[in-house]
C-alpha cells in the first residue's frame, strides 16, 4: 500500500464513522451516560482485580450489591416520596396563606423598612406580587404532573444506563486493547501517554467530585436537621447533586433552603439559620474538603470554569451543565499533552544535562 | 471438588496468576512485593505486533519501556554508511527502550517485530503515578534502572579509557549501543 493510501484509508474510515455518529447523536446520550458510570465504578472493580478476581465475577457481585440497594432506595425513596407529597398536600395552601400573609406585611411595613421604604415604586411592586402570588403558585402546583411526566425519560435511563454500563465494565479493558492495537505502532506510546494523562486528570476530578457531593449533601442534612427545616432530604439531595455544577449550585440549593425556611418560620431569623448553614458547609467545602479531595484533580481557571458551564448549558441545557466542567478538564489534559508532545516531537524543549553531570566527573 | 475449590474456579483470574509468574521473571521487576503485583498489571498496557512491524524508529521519542511476553524483536541501527546493522535479538522476557522512563529522548534504535509479538508497555506517565500511589513498585522498578544506569556508564567509561590507552579516536556514544534504546 502507498503512503498516502496508508493515510487516506483510515482518514475516510474516521470521517465516515464520525458523521454517522453525528447522524445517530441523538441516540448516544444513554451510551455516554453509561460510559461515564462504567468509568466512575471502574476503580472499585479494579480493586479486586489487582487482587487476582475475575473482571466479570466482580462486575456481577457489584451489580449485585447495587440492584440490592437500588430496590431498597428506590423502595423507601418512593414511601418517604408518598409521605411528603401527602404532606406537601395539606402544607401547600398554608404555605400559599403564610406567603401572601408576609407580602401583606412587608407592604404594610414598608415605611419602617428603611432604606427599602424610600425606594419609589416598592409599593407597586409588592402589591403587584402580592396580587400575583395566588395565581403563580396555582399555576405550579397545575405544573407538577406535566414536571413528573418530564422525569419519565429520566426513569428510563435508569433501566438502560446500568444496562449497558454493565457491557462496559465487562468488555471495557478488552475493548482499549483492541482499540490500542489499531493505533499505528509509532504512535502508541503517544496515544497511551495521552490516555493516561487524560484517565488521571478526569478520573481524579469526577471521583473527588463524588466524594465532596456525598460530604456536602451529609453536612447540609446534618445543619438543616439541626435547626429543624422541612423537607431536609430533598434540600440536601439537590445541594449535594448541583455540587457537580461549581458556583451555581450552592447558590441554588441556598436559595431553595431560605425560601422553605422563609415560608417555614415565617421570619428572616429562620431564613437567616438556614443560610448560616450553607454558608458553614460552603466554608468547610471551600477550605477543607475541596483542598484535600481536590488536590490531585486538574485545576480550571474560574473564568474557563464560568465559560464552560454556559456553553454546555447553552448546546445542551441540563446535562450540557452537568458535564461542561469534566468536558473542560478533558480539553485543558489533551492541550497540554499535546503540546508537550509538539515540543518534545519537534526538538523545541529537549531536557539539557543536569549540573551535576556537567560540573562534577563520575568518580 | 469442595466448594471452596468451585469458589476459587469461579472467582480467582487464571491469567493472573500466569501473568504474575511471567512479570516476575523480568529482571526489572525482580522484588516487586507479590501482593503487590496487581498495581504492576494495572500500569502495564498489552499490545500485540505484527511480524515485520515496527514498534519504534531511530529518532522518534520514547515514553515507553517494552516487556516482551511472546515472539522475538530485533534492534537495528542506522549505521555509518546508510546501512543497517543489528545490535541484538530479543527474547520472551526481555525488555528494552527503559531509558524511555527516565527522559523523553530520541531513540537510538529502531525495534522490528521479527514475528507476532505481545508486548507490556510501561510509560513515563503510569511509573509517575506509581511513584504516588504504590511507591514500592516505583522504587524497585527505578532502582533497577539506576543499577543497569550505572553498569553501563562504567562500561562506556571504560571502552573510552581502552580506546584512549591503544591511540584510537576518542568515541562519541556507548560501547553498547543496544543498551542505550
Amino acid at each position: 500500500m502507498t503512503r498516502p493510501a496508508k493515510v487516506l484509508i483510515p482518514l475516510a474510515f474516521l470521517l465516515a464513522a464520525g458523521y454517522f455518529l453525528l447522524r445517530v447523536r441523538e441516540v448516544l446520550f444513554p451510551f455516554v451516560l453509561a460510559a461515564a458510570f462504567a468509568y466512575l465504578l471502574n476503580p472499585m472493580v479494579a480493586f479486586f482485580e489487582i487482587r487476582g478476581l475475575r473482571r466479570n465475577a466482580v462486575v456481577l457481585v457489584l451489580y449485585a450489591l447495587l440492584l440490592g440497594l437500588g430496590v431498597f432506595g428506590a423502595y423507601h425513596g418512593i414511601y418517604a416520596l408518598n409521605r411528603e407529597i401527602g404532606l406537601a398536600r395539606n402544607e401547600w395552601p398554608v404555605y400559599v396563606q403564610r406567603g401572601q400573609k408576609l407580602l401583606r406585611e412587608l407592604r404594610q411595613a414598608r415605611k419602617q423598612l428603611q432604606p427599602l421604604g424610600r425606594l419609589p415604586g416598592t409599593d407597586e411592586t409588592l402589591q403587584w406580587l402580592e396580587d400575583n402570588w395566588q395565581g403563580w403558585t396555582a399555576t405550579a402546583i397545575q405544573k407538577v404532573p406535566a414536571l413528573a411526566l418530564q422525569i419519565m425519560p429520566i426513569l428510563q435511563l435508569t433501566f438502560l444506563v446500568p444496562f449497558l454500563a454493565y457491557f462496559f465494565m465487562v468488555g471495557g479493558p478488552t475493548f482499549l486493547e483492541k482499540l490500542l492495537d489499531l493505533v499505528p505502532a509509532r504512535y502508541v506510546e503517544m496515544v497511551l501517554d495521552l490516555m493516561t494523562q487524560v484517565d488521571h486528570a478526569l478520573g481524579n476530578y469526577l471521583r473527588a467530585l463524588l466524594v465532596e457531593g456525598s460530604f456536602v449533601g451529609l453536612l447540609s442534612l446534618a445543619g438543616f436537621w439541626v435547626v429543624g427545616l422541612n423537607y431536609a432530604v430533598q434540600v440536601s439531595l439537590l445541594i449535594a447533586v448541583t455540587t457537580v455544577i461549581p458556583y451555581v449550585g450552592p447558590l441554588a440549593g441556598a436559595a431553595v433552603g431560605g425560601t422553605l425556611a422563609l415560608f417555614q418560620y415565617q421570619s428572616l431569623a429562620g431564613v437567616a439559620w438556614v443560610l448560616a448553614v450553607c454558608a458553614v458547609v460552603q466554608f468547610l467545602d471551600n477550605w477543607i474538603l475541596q483542598p484535600v479531595i481536590m488536590k490531585s484533580a486538574v485545576e480550571l481557571h474560574p473564568a474557563l470554569i464560568l465559560f464552560a458551564l454556559m456553553a454546555g448549558g447553552s448546546l445542551w441545557g441540563f446535562w450540557g451543565l452537568i458535564f461542561a466542567v469534566p468536558a473542560a478538564c478533558m480539553v485543558k489534559v489533551v492541550l497540554e499533552v499535546g503540546w508537550e508532545w509538539y515540543r518534545s516531537e519537534f526538538g523545541i524543549r529537549l531536557p539539557g544535562l543536569p549540573a551535576q553531570a556537567q560540573r562534577v566527573p563520575l568518580v | 471438588m469442595n466448594i471452596l475449590e468451585v469458589l476459587k474456579g469461579l472467582l480467582l483470574d487464571p491469567e493472573f496468576r500466569q501473568k504474575r509468574q511471567f512479570l516476575q521473571r523480568v529482571p526489572v521487576f525482580r522484588g516487586v512485593p507479590r501482593r503487590q503485583m496487581g498495581i504492576l498489571f494495572k500500569a502495564l498496557a498489552a499490545r500485540n505486533y505484527h511480524r515485520g512491524e515496527v514498534l519504534f524508529s531511530e529518532g522518534d521519542i520514547g515514553r515507553a519501556l517494552f516487556i516482551l511476553e511472546s515472539g522475538r524483536v530485533e534492534l537495528t541501527q542506522q549505521g555509518p554508511g546508510g546501512r543497517s546493522q543489528r545490535l541484538a535479538l530479543l527474547e520472551p522476557g526481555d525488555y528494552f527502550g527503559e531509558m524511555a522512563l527516565i527522559e523523553e529522548r530520541p531513540r537510538t534504535a529502531t525495534a522490528t517485530a521479527l514475528e507476532e509479538v505481545r508486548a507490556y508497555l510501561l510509560y513515563k506517565t503510569e511509573l509517575a503515578r506509581l511513584l504516588h500511589h504504590a511507591p514500592v513498585v516505583a522504587a524497585t522498578i527505578l532502582a533497577h534502572l539506576v543499577e543497569i544506569l550505572s553498569a553501563r556508564l562504567r562500561t562506556a567509561m571504560d571502552h573510552n579509557l581502552r580506546l584512549l590507552e591503544s591511540g584510537g579516536p576518542t568515541p562519541k556514544k556507548p560501547a553498547k549501543l543496544q543498551e542505550a534504546v
